[in-house]
């Protein structure tokens, strides 16, 4: 779960000490700290892995870039995802000829493979819950996604461009319906 | 003893419910065991989830490099932005030399005038630095919406310069967003030094020309390494504000944005300056209030609803009027801002955009008084995973299940979008009804206009949008939708008129939710895709009568 205790700092950046230096040590922190979700969640969007992981490090440069140039950024989590988000979908829109990633989840999920001693029953488990995630809207899973990298609702709805009750009523039906694949 | 509805149930385990809600979800937890019940089904559907994305790690393919040192990158960057820049060293400088906080506004319009002195000197301006420049002027000053106006060589649109990301979009400006999304030239915000940079950034290979006009700078940009071949924008000379724009899209297309300046009745204020003057004034807003208090001396004049539009604009701009649970009301020189149960965050999120209101006071209560609307009404959850004979006769016509579930979560989805901007602008006809509408400036009857149009084209957009997903269930159950159709039956007036669009939208949501199996009652109803059909229909017919009216008014108004 990510950690992000930076966003006052940021916020106030300008008036530090030594600013240049202070700023790139936190971006980077946050670089170290965060890349792998931001990967992952460019991942889900379809990206295939090259350009996930550059798109992914092209997110933080954004981030510094802006920060050096003195803007302001309240909450650098949501911000970070918000532009993970729609970078994504524009190197989706770009890259349209090409089929999006596909992990082939399901059929991983089915094999025994890494962990052994994961029963039949878990294996069932995982492959209906991942059938469930499939069939849900577009928006409900990419508000579950970002759910389940520790955004908060107001975080999610940033994200998105959506309000927070949309996201409260997107995660709602989500949820009902992970559930009933689970019965 | 009423029950905990699947959406509090969800936002007390999240932790987004209000202390006190929270407190009465945790006592009526501990005493109702159907609650807690249906409590440990949700912790366990989470569980799930949780165990999913772990699970999901070990199968997705790691990085297919090593990461590169962001240090090298960072150094870039800094290159990039280290170039002689001496408006923004002179400006961190004075920032943070112990000047006083009144001191900004001054010392910007000194710093713009600086820098104009320096370009007057260096004919060769670069259209980055330029750029660059007008981006810091922008943030820099305070910035209030403003409004603009779009035309091409078949429409002419009037909205507010920037918009949200999600749903600002109209049935008209459907093609222009496109195109502009085409060209990777941001349709939030089109009229900005920033939205021509980052276009102009990411282009590969160009070619500017910068000259200097009797008013402004002009930048122009040419490429063909995007469908926007050709960008010219003017730059006003005094604050660098972006002012015009016009933007060739291969050989057929143009679009021209213009600033659209305040009404002359802005200049009536006590100062008797001119309208061009009123825009010189330190700092510059386009679409300053005349209303007395916000001319001078807010803290003894009593708040107008002029004010209160500009709070609610204000609120628009992060979408905190679709949906958060927030009111606005009128407390003497004050306008009152209320939240129940708003995040921290977000509460943060709207104190920021309401910083530059002087005459606003945020209140985020927890045991004070409610003040909070009741929140859009959702329709109640559906936990059976049986469905109804309406519902499978459905799914079999759409080839099964599965294709029943897609259709009605995209229907679903739609109908709550269109409930958020109902609801939005059924406040802005009971804020403005018609006495205190018209007694609003030219310039706020223009933004009020902005937002209602904005909502309406919205539900006009998504109201085609769920016409569209319907109209081959329909068909297939050999519904009509056109069928009975009844007159529109709305008011002549906005303000009436938009109780009898905003009851048509609750009645096809109600419908919707029904037919899709999200609201429990008598399903299993065969007149209910007909009943859904007519009154989608209705809602459209009066969806296109209720946008006339507000045309009508705008241009009376311009």
């Amino acid at each position: 779960m990510l950690s992000f205790s930076l966003s006052d700092e940021f916020v106030d950046y300008a008036g530090r000490t030594n600013p240049g230096m202070k700023l790139r040590q936190d971006v980077a922190q946050l670089f170290e700290e965060t890349r792998d979700d931001v990967y992952r969640y460019l991942l889900n969007l379809g990206l295939h892995p090259p350009q996930a992981q550059e798109g992914a490090q092209e997110v933080f440069l954004r981030l510094y870039a802006t920060l050096r140039k003195g803007e302001e950024i309240q909450n650098p989590r949501a911000w970070i995802f918000r532009v993970a988000h729609n970078l994504g979908l524009k190197i989706r829109a770009r890259e349209s000829s090409q089929a999006p990633f596909e992990a082939e989840l399901e059929l991983n999920l089915a094999e025994p493979g890494l962990d052994p001693e994961q029963g039949l029953l878990e294996r069932e488990r995982s492959l209906r819950l991942h059938k469930g995630i499939q069939q849900l809207s577009e928006q409900q899973r990419r508000c579950l996604f970002l759910r389940m990298e520790g955004l908060r609702y107001p975080e999610i709805g940033m994200a998105l461009g959506i309000s927070t009750s949309a996201v409260s009523e997107f995660l709602r039906r989500a949820l009902v319906r992970l559930r009933k694949s689970e019965a | 003893m009423k029950h905990l509805d699947e959406e509090r149930l969800l936002r007390y385990v999240d932790g987004e419910l209000p202390v006190r809600e929270a407190n009465r979800a945790r006592a009526h937890l501990e005493a109702c065991w159907q609650c807690r019940v249906e409590f440990e089904e949700l912790q366990k559907t989470i569980a799930e989830c949780v165990r999913y994305r772990k699970d999901i790690q070990h199968f997705l393919p790691s990085i297919p490099s090593p990461w590169a040192d962001i240090n090298r990158r960072f150094d870039e960057i800094d290159r990039s932005l280290d170039r002689p820049n001496l408006f923004e060293r002179a400006w961190k400088g004075l920032r943070w030399s112990g000047i006083p906080r009144w001191a900004p506004a001054p010392i910007a319009l000194i710093l713009i005038a600086a820098l104009i002195f320096r370009l007057q000197e260096t004919p060769s301006v670069q259209a980055a630095e330029l750029l660059r420049k007008a981006v810091v002027a922008a943030g820099i000053k305070e910035t209030k919406p403003r409004l603009i106006q779009i035309r091409t060589k078949h429409q002419q649109i009037r909205r507010l310069a920037e918009t949200q990301a999600v749903g600002a979009s109209s049935a008209e400006s459907d093609s222009l967003e496109t195109l502009f999304a085409s060209a990777h030239f941001n349709w939030q915000d089109p009229l900005s030094a920033k939205s021509y940079l980052e276009w102009r950034d990411q282009l590969p290979a160009k070619h500017d020309q910068v000259s200097q006009t009797g008013d402004g700078y002009l930048i122009k940009t040419e490429t063909s390494a995007s469908p926007l071949t050709e960008a010219t924008l003017r730059l006003n000379a005094r604050d660098l504000r972006p002012v015009e724009e016009h933007l060739q899209f291969g050989s057929n297309e143009w679009v021209e944005v213009t600033e659209v300046a305040p009404e002359p009745a802005v200049a009536a204020v006590e100062t008797k300056v001119e309208p061009d003057e009123s825009l010189r004034k330190s700092p510059p807003e386009p679409v300053a209030d005349a209303s007395p208090a916000t001319v001078s001396a807010p803290s003894v004049t009593t708040a107008t609803a002029g004010d209160e539009l500009q709070v609610l604009l204000a609120l628009h701009r992060i979408g905190a009027d679709l949906g958060d649970p927030i009111d606005i009301s009128l407390h003497g020189s004050q306008v009152l801002v209320t939240g129940v149960g708003i995040p921290p965050r977000r509460q943060q999120e709207i104190r920021a955009v309401l910083a530059s209101n002087s005459n606003v006071t945020v209140q985020f209560s927890e045991p004070a008084a409610s003040t909070a609307p009741a929140p859009p009404p959702r329709p109640e959850g559906a936990t059976n995973a049986e469905i109804s004979p309406l519902q499978a006769r459905v799914a079999e016509k759409l080839g099964g299940r599965v294709n029943f579930e897609e259709l009605s979560s995209e229907v679903l989805d739609l109908s709550d979008q269109m409930m958020s901007r109902a609801y939005a602008v059924r406040r802005l006809s009971e804020k403005f009804p018609a006495g205190v509408d018209a007694s609003l400036t030219p310039v706020n009857r223009q933004i009020l206009a902005g937002l209602r149009q904005e909502h309406t084209a919205t539900l006009v957009h998504l109201t085609a949008d769920i016409d569209r997903v319907l109209r081959p269930v329909f068909v297939s159950l050999g519904v009509n939708p056109r069928a009975g159709v009844p007159e529109t039956g709305l008011a002549p007036e906005w303000q009436p008129a938009t109780e009898g669009v905003f009851q048509s939208a609750r009645q096809v949501e109600k419908l919707a939710a029904l037919m899709f199996g999200a609201a429990q009652g008598d399903s299993s109803g065969q007149q209910i895709p007909a009943q859904l059909a007519t009154n989608l229909a209705q809602l459209r017919t009066r969806l296109a009568a209720y946008a006339k009216i507000g045309t009508e008014e705008t241009d009376r108004n311009h």
